[in-house]
Order: structure tokens, then C-alpha cells, then sequence
């Protein structure tokens, strides 16, 4: 996997590439890597029978090899930036799918998005209080032990 | 080898899919409102398209189910800005703890108890409760327990846009002193859409409201495998 982003580095020079580029193309070359981690996790749960998705098992997998630098950042940066910047990309045929469900549309939808409306805030500004109490907590306490 | 016509119209999807999205992020950056969202414009082209060329969704699956694949290796690149925050979740993880948690339980307690008011059927229900947490952390949390992944997709994407756009309302009105609690607001809120917003406002909004974000996704995911296998 080195060897193949490494080969690219002088290979792209080149062919006078801009940094820009270069650093564009050696992305897409790393998203095989992060598609390699996904398909040993996901065989790996399937295995062993564990209940959690395989997207979810690579994540933690990618976490230990880069916490424990088996997989340097440099060689999945790139990749990984690429695939969270086109995250939306991805979902756009699932949400598609509510042309199949033409019932939402009508009462139902509207149901639907009022429970969003009002659950949104309650969850903002829930989540923003109990952390904002939390900190002042906190920092008190660090001035006191200062 | 020849290729038929036919063969060749799912991929056309995929073409008219990804150049929709290229051009409505255009649209966006010039315009910049929360309604030229490129996932809104993009979501809305497409269907307004399938609709028109009377095409079934289950053909415009065929040419494009690749791409809900790259949501698993996508989901793996969520590691990487949790190693890159290592030194803030090391000094602050009772903080982002709290946020995940506490956060958690109001987006499950106050959907299912909406979801129940309204009297919406089960499946929509269970569709509706993980929709707080990105979108790939959410899709897997909804299939696990009963839900339509589909829908919850649906669900998701409401919930960032209206997140984003109530997100500055509600960071004018309470009394936040900390950037950590913007940020768990964000975060938790309006997942994709409000770490966006939180990266506008400041740097470390920003990293609170991704780590808030992949950590809440993660928790979802996880309770919603182990009630997947008690049901």
C-alpha cells in the first residue's frame, strides 16, 4: 500500500502536476486502503457474529492502527478527507427512496416534520446546557485547585 | 463488447447523480444560503428528474447502489478527526461524554415520545429515533432496530438543515459562555450541517462539534446493535 502512494509521488511530478493535484490524485489512490480496512472489519464482525456494522468495527480498527502508528496518517489523510467531503454524495440515492413512499407527503409528513421541529431545539439546547454547566463546573473547580 | 442501450441507462444515473451534486456546490458557494444546500438542491434536481422521465426507484438504485457502498469505507474515515483531536479528547472526554450521553438520550427520549404523540406508525418510529447522528451512523442504527434505513436517510437530512438553520437562533438566545458548549449544540443537533456552522464560528466549535458528532454516532450505533439482538 506504501509502495503504491509512494510510486505515485515522483510518477506525478512527472507528469507536472500542481501540488494541488498531486495531492488530489494520491487521495483518490488512498480510498482503496480505507475500502480495505471496511471489508476485513465487515468479514471480521460477520465472523465472529457481532452484532455492530462493519463500517463501524473499521472505524475502531483504523483508530488503534493509527493510534498505535501501524498505519501512519499520511497514507489515509488524503483518502479519508475525500470521502468525508463527498459524504453527502453517498446518501443522496437512500433519500431518494422517498419516492417510494408517496404516504409521507401528505398527513403523515407533516406529522413528521413537526416531530422534528420541536425535537431539534429540545436537543440543542439540552445538550448545550448540561455541557455548558459541566464546564463552568469544571473550571471552577481547576481554580480551585490553583 | 457491446454495450445495449439499456445497460448503459442505470450508469447514466449515477452521471446525472454526481454532476447535480458538482453543480449545486457551485450554486452554493455563490449563493450561500441554507436553502441552496447542495444536498437539498441535489436530493430535489434528482427526484424532480426520476419523476420525469417516469423512471422506478429501483432502477435508479441499480445504476447508483454504488455509491450507499462508499458509505462504509466512509465511515472508517470518521477515525481520522478522532486522531487528530487526540490532545482535546484526552484533556476534555468528561465534557464530550456528558454531550454524547445527555444529548443521546433527548434525541431518542424526545422522538419516540413525539413519534408516540403523533401516533406514527412503528417502523417510521423506529426510522425517526436516530436521526440526530450523521447520516451512515444513522442509517446503520435505524436497520438494527426496525427501522427503514431509507427513511431515516430522509429523516437525517431534515434534521441538519433545520438544525443549521435554528442552530444561530438558539446561540443568540442561551447564555453560552464556553465554545465547548456551541459546539456540543452544533454537533449534536445538526450533525453534518452543524459542525459546518461550528467550523464558521471558531476552531475549537468546530473540533467539539465533530467529536460530539462521530462519538454520538458511534453510541447510537452501538445501543442500537445490542437492543437489535434482545428484540
Amino acid at each position: 500500500m506504501e509502495a503504491v502512494a509512494e510510486a505515485a509521488e515522483p510518477a506525478s511530478r512527472r507528469l507536472g502536476l500542481t501540488p494541488g493535484k498531486r495531492r488530489f490524485l494520491l487521495g483518490l489512490l488512498q480510498i482503496p486502503i480505507l475500502f480495505g480496512i471496511w471489508w476485513i472489519a465487515d468479514v471480521a464482525v460477520k465472523a465472529g457474529h457481532v452484532p455492530i456494522p462493519g463500517g463501524v468495527a473499521g472505524l475502531f480498527l483504523l483508530w488503534g492502527l493509527l493510534g498505535t502508528g501501524l498505519i501512519p496518517v499520511r497514507w489515509i489523510r488524503g483518502g479519508a478527507k475525500h470521502l468525508l467531503d463527498h459524504l453527502l454524495l453517498f446518501f443522496v440515492p437512500p433519500m431518494l427512496a422517498l419516492i417510494n413512499h408517496p404516504e409521507l407527503l401528505g398527513w403523515m409528513g407533516l406529522k413528521l416534520l413537526l416531530a422534528i421541529v420541536v425535537g431539534v431545539p429540545l436537543v440543542m439546547g439540552g445538550t448545550a446546557l448540561v455541557v455548558e454547566l459541566g464546564f463552568r463546573w469544571t473550571s471552577r473547580r481547576d481554580d480551585d485547585e490553583r | 463488447m457491446m454495450m445495449s442501450a439499456e445497460s448503459l441507462i442505470p450508469m447514466l444515473w449515477s452521471a446525472v447523480t454526481i454532476a447535480l451534486y458538482f453543480a449545486s456546490r457551485r450554486l452554493h458557494r455563490a449563493l450561500g444560503k441554507w436553502w441552496s444546500s447542495p444536498m437539498l438542491v441535489t436530493w430535489i434536481a434528482c427526484g424532480a428528474l426520476i419523476l420525469a422521465f417516469h423512471t422506478t426507484y429501483q432502477d435508479y438504485l441499480r445504476g447508483t447502489g454504488w455509491m450507499i457502498t462508499l458509505l462504509g469505507p466512509a465511515t472508517v474515515a470518521f477515525a481520522l478527526p478522532i486522531h487528530e483531536q487526540r490532545a482535546l479528547i484526552r484533556k476534555h472526554w468528561p465534557l464530550l461524554v456528558v454531550g454524547v450521553v445527555v444529548g443521546s438520550a433527548i434525541a431518542f427520549g424526545s422522538s419516540w415520545a413525539l413519534a408516540a404523540a403523533l401516533d406514527l406508525p412503528s417502523n417510521v418510529r423506529a426510522s425517526l429515533l436516530p436521526r440526530s447522528v450523521s447520516t451512515p451512523f444513522a442509517m446503520a442504527a435505524s436497520a438494527k432496530i426496525g427501522g427503514l434505513p431509507e427513511l431515516t436517510a430522509s429523516f437525517t437530512a431534515v434534521t441538519g438543515l433545520f438544525g443549521a438553520a435554528v442552530g444561530d437562533l438558539l446561540l443568540a438566545r442561551l447564555p453560552l459562555r464556553s465554545s465547548f458548549a456551541r459546539g456540543a449544540l452544533l454537533g449534536m443537533g445538526a450533525h453534518g450541517a452543524g459542525v459546518a456552522k461550528a467550523h464558521e464560528i471558531g476552531q475549537e466549535e468546530g473540533a467539539v462539534a465533530g467529536l460530539i458528532m462521530v462519538f454520538a454516532g458511534l453510541l447510537n450505533v452501538v445501543i442500537a446493535s445490542f437492543v437489535g439482538v434482545i428484540y
